[in-house]
C-alpha cells in the first residue's frame, strides 16, 4: 500500500482520510495532510531544529490525536512546523524525532485535532484512519 | 441520519425529537427552525448529535436546545445548548468547543455611510495592518507571564488597567467582561505558551473585523439604549481566545478519556466530567481563564480598531466623529452557571453553549442598566458579504431555551466543496464589484468562507423571532471584511 490522504465530507471542520504500510507511516501521512490542507510555508533553508517526541498513548487513535495536537502546540508556542523524522509507538508511549522549520505564513489554521469519531484500523495491506481537525 | 418524521412540530419554529426516538435519551431535543432550515438541520449528522448529547451527558434537566443555525460539529452540534444540574451534573468540555471565549462585540461610530465612504480603501488598510492575524506568527504585544495571570483573573479590567479599554467599555461586556471563578493555576504551562503570542490576534477560519452599516432599525428604543441609527458606521470583530482556549480544551479532553465515566459513549468527544469532581471543577476553572482571555482579546483588537479610526479620520472628522463606541461583547462557546425556571421551579444549572448566545430578556440582573429595560444585546454575525442582525432576548429565550439564541448563519457547505465550487479571486472581485473591501489572509481561506457556504442569516432570524427566542432591533450590511 502506498501512503496517501484525502479530504472527506464535513460540513464545518476538515475530516482527513488517510491510509499507509505502517502506523509510523500512517501517523506522518496525517501530519503531511493537514500541513498541505492549511497550506503550511515553511524556511527550507533555514537551519532545522531537532526535538524529541514522547506522548503517552495506549491505543492508536490516541497516539494519532495526540501526535497531531503536539505539532498544533509546537507551532504555536515557537512559531515552527514541525514534521516527523523518526517515529515508534510501542502500544504505550510513541516516541520519535521531529525536524523543525521557521513558518513563514500558513493559509489556515489548525485549532486541534479531535476525538470525534476518530478510527484507525489495521488491514492486511496496512493501516487506515479517518479523524476531524478543528478549523 | 435523522428524518423529518422523527421530529414532532410544537408550532411553524419548534420541533421536537421525543425521548422515545432513543432508548437512551434523558431529555427530549428541540429545533428551533423554520421549514427550511429544518431541512438544512436533517443534511448532515447536526441532529444525532444533538440526540447523542440527550444520550451521554448526566443531569440534563429540560430538553437539549438546537439553533436554527446548527450544524455538524465534533461530539456536540454547533448551535447546541445543554443544561445539566448543578452541583450534580456534568462538564462536557467538547460542550463548550476549543475556541473557548469565541464571540462577537459590536461597535458604532458616530460616521455616517457618506462621511466613510472616501476612506473605505485607507480604512481597510489600516485595520488590516494594525490587527494581526497571529497565523502562525503571534502578534505585536509583549505578554509576560504576569500578564497572562491578569488577563485570566481579572479579564477585560486587566485591559482598562493597560489602557486598551475605558471604564465605559466593561460595562458593556456579557458579565463586565470577568467570568469569576477563573483559576490559572489550572492551566497548563503548554496552554501558557501557546496563549501567549496570540493575544491581541484575530486569528483564521471565520473570524473576521467588519466595518458595516446600519441599514434598517426595527426596534427604535432597543437601538436607542445601544446608539445605533440607520445610516451609522459599526465595527463587528469576530474571534476568540486563540491557541490558549485551543490547547485548554485538547487538555482537558485527553484527561477525561481515562476516565472510567466515558467508556462507552456514542463519541470520544463528548467526554465528561462530573461537576462535582476535582476534574470537572479544575476543567471549569481553566475554561474560565480562556473565556476571559477572549474577552481581552477582543478588547485589545478594538484598541487596534479605534487606532486604526483614528489614523484614517483624525483631521478629517471632530473625535465624536470616529470613536467607536462599545455596543456589546458576549461569548457564544462557553458554559456559565445560571439559574433558569424548569418545569415551574427555579434550578441553578450548568449551561452549556456552544456555536449559540446567552439572550436574557428584560429585567435581566446580569444585565448593565442600560440594557436592563430591553433586553441583552445579541449579535448575529451572517456569512461574509451578507448582512448582520443585532437582536435582543426576550422573556421567550428564558422560557424556551435557558436564556440562549443563535449564533449566526451557520454552514451548509463543506470546506472542500466550498473550495472546489468557488475560487477566492473571483468572490473577492465579486465582493469588490458589490462595493465591500476586502482584506485577506488567504484565497483558500476566503472561498471557504464563501456566502454560499452558509445559510441564509435572515432566515436563521425569522427562525429565532417566530419561536420568540429574540427580537430584532436592526440589520446592518457590510463596507469591509478583515479577514486573517
Amino acid at each position: 500500500m502506498k501512503a496517501g490522504f484525502r479530504e472527506r465530507e464535513h460540513t464545518a471542520d476538515w475530516a482527513l482520510e488517510v491510509w499507509a504500510p505502517t502506523f509510523a507511516a500512517l501517523l506522518r501521512e496525517a501530519a503531511r495532510g493537514v500541513e498541505q490542507l492549511s497550506g503550511v510555508e515553511v524556511d527550507e533553508a533555514a537551519p532545522p531544529r531537532r526535538r524529541l517526541l514522547q506522548v503517552l498513548a495506549s491505543d492508536p487513535e490516541t497516539a494519532l490525536i495526540e501526535f497531531l495536537n503536539e505539532l498544533f502546540y509546537l507551532r504555536d508556542a515557537e512559531g515552527w512546523w514541525y514534521r516527523p523524522e523518526t517515529l515508534n509507538w510501542d502500544g504505550q508511549t510513541l516516541r520519535g524525532t521531529l525536524l523543525g522549520y521557521p513558518l513563514r505564513r500558513m493559509a489556515k489554521e489548525v485549532k486541534a485535532a479531535t476525538y470525534h469519531q476518530v478510527q484507525v484500523r489495521s488491514t492486511a495491506e496496512g493501516w487506515r484512519a479517518v479523524f476531524v481537525v478543528d478549523v | 441520519m435523522l428524518r423529518k418524521q422523527d421530529l414532532r412540530p410544537i408550532d411553524p419554529y419548534t420541533w421536537e425529537i421525543p425521548t422515545s426516538f432513543h432508548r437512551q435519551m434523558q431529555v427530549p431535543v428541540r429545533l428551533f427552525a423554520n421549514e427550511r432550515l429544518l431541512a438544512y438541520a436533517l443534511k448532515d449528522e447536526a441532529l444525532q448529535q444533538a440526540v447523542n448529547v440527550a444520550r451521554a451527558l448526566p443531569g440534563l434537566v429540560g430538553f437539549v436546545a438546537v439553533m436554527p443555525d446548527v450544524h455538524q460539529g465534533y461530539g456536540f452540534p454547533i448551535g447546541g445548548v445543554a443544561a445539566t444540574r448543578w452541583p450534580d451534573g456534568a462538564i462536557s468540555p467538547g460542550g463548550v468547543g476549543y475556541d473557548i471565549g469565541c464571540g462577537v462585540r459590536l461597535l458604532v461610530s458616530g460616521l455616517t455611510f457618506e462621511m466613510a465612504a472616501p476612506h473605505l480603501d485607507a480604512l481597510a488598510d489600516a485595520l488590516n495592518a494594525r490587527i494581526p492575524s497571529g497565523v502562525g506568527r503571534g502578534g505585536t504585544l509583549k505578554v509576560s507571564h504576569a500578564d497572562l495571570r491578569g488577563v485570566c483573573h481579572q479579564g477585560a479590567r486587566w485591559a482598562l488597567e493597560k489602557g486598551y479599554a475605558t471604564p465605559e467599555d466593561l460595562e458593556r461586556i456579557e458579565s463586565q467582561g470577568v467570568m469569576a471563578g477563573a483559576d490559572f493555576g489550572k492551566v497548563s504551562q503548554r496552554a501558557k505558551e501557546r496563549g501567549r503570542p496570540q493575544l491581541g490576534t484575530l486569528g483564521a477560519g471565520n473570524h473576521f473585523v467588519e466595518v458595516g452599516l446600519v441599514e434598517q432599525v426595527f426596534d427604535e428604543a432597543a437601538a436607542q439604549a445601544m446608539g445605533l441609527r440607520e445610516g451609522l458606521v459599526t465595527v463587528m470583530i469576530h474571534t476568540g481566545s486563540r491557541g490558549f482556549g485551543h490547547q485548554i480544551c485538547s487538555d482537558y479532553v485527553r484527561a477525561l478519556q481515562g476516565e472510567p465515566y466515558v467508556r462507552g459513549l456514542p463519541d470520544r468527544d463528548l467526554a465528561y466530567a462530573p461537576l462535582a469532581t476535582l476534574l470537572g471543577q479544575n476543567y471549569l476553572a481553566a475554561m474560565r481563564c480562556a473565556a476571559n482571555f477572549a474577552f481581552v482579546n477582543r478588547q485589545v483588537i478594538t484598541h487596534q480598531a479605534r487606532a486604526a479610526f483614528e489614523h484614517v479620520f483624525r483631521g478629517v472628522y471632530a473625535p465624536e466623529a470616529w470613536w467607536l463606541r462599545l455596543v456589546y461583547d458576549l461569548h457564544h462557546n462557553t458554559a456559565k452557571v445560571e439559574t433558569h425556571r424548569v418545569g415551574g421551579k427555579r434550578v441553578k444549572v450548568c449551561v452549556h453553549r456552544k456555536g449559540a448566545t446567552r439572550a436574557f430578556g428584560p429585567g435581566h440582573p446580569d444585565l448593565p442598566g442600560v440594557y436592563r429595560p430591553v433586553g441583552q444585546p445579541v449579535l448575529v454575525p451572517g456569512s461574509m458579504g451578507t448582512a448582520s442582525w443585532v437582536l435582543v432576548g426576550t422573556e421567550g429565550s428564558m422560557a424556551r431555551a435557558f436564556g440562549s439564541t443563535c449564533h449566526g448563519a451557520g454552514r451548509v457547505m463543506s470546506r472542500s466543496r466550498a473550495k472546489k465550487q468557488v475560487r477566492g479571486a473571483a468572490l473577492l472581485a465579486r465582493l469588490e464589484a458589490e462595493g465591500i473591501h476586502v482584506r485577506a489572509g488567504s484565497m483558500r481561506g476566503l472561498a471557504e468562507e464563501a456566502p454560499s457556504a452558509y445559510k441564509d442569516v435572515d432566515w436563521v432570524v425569522e427562525s429565532v423571532v417566530g419561536a420568540g427566542l429574540a427580537r430584532q432591533v436592526a440589520r446592518l450590511v457590510p463596507l469591509a471584511v478583515i479577514k486573517g
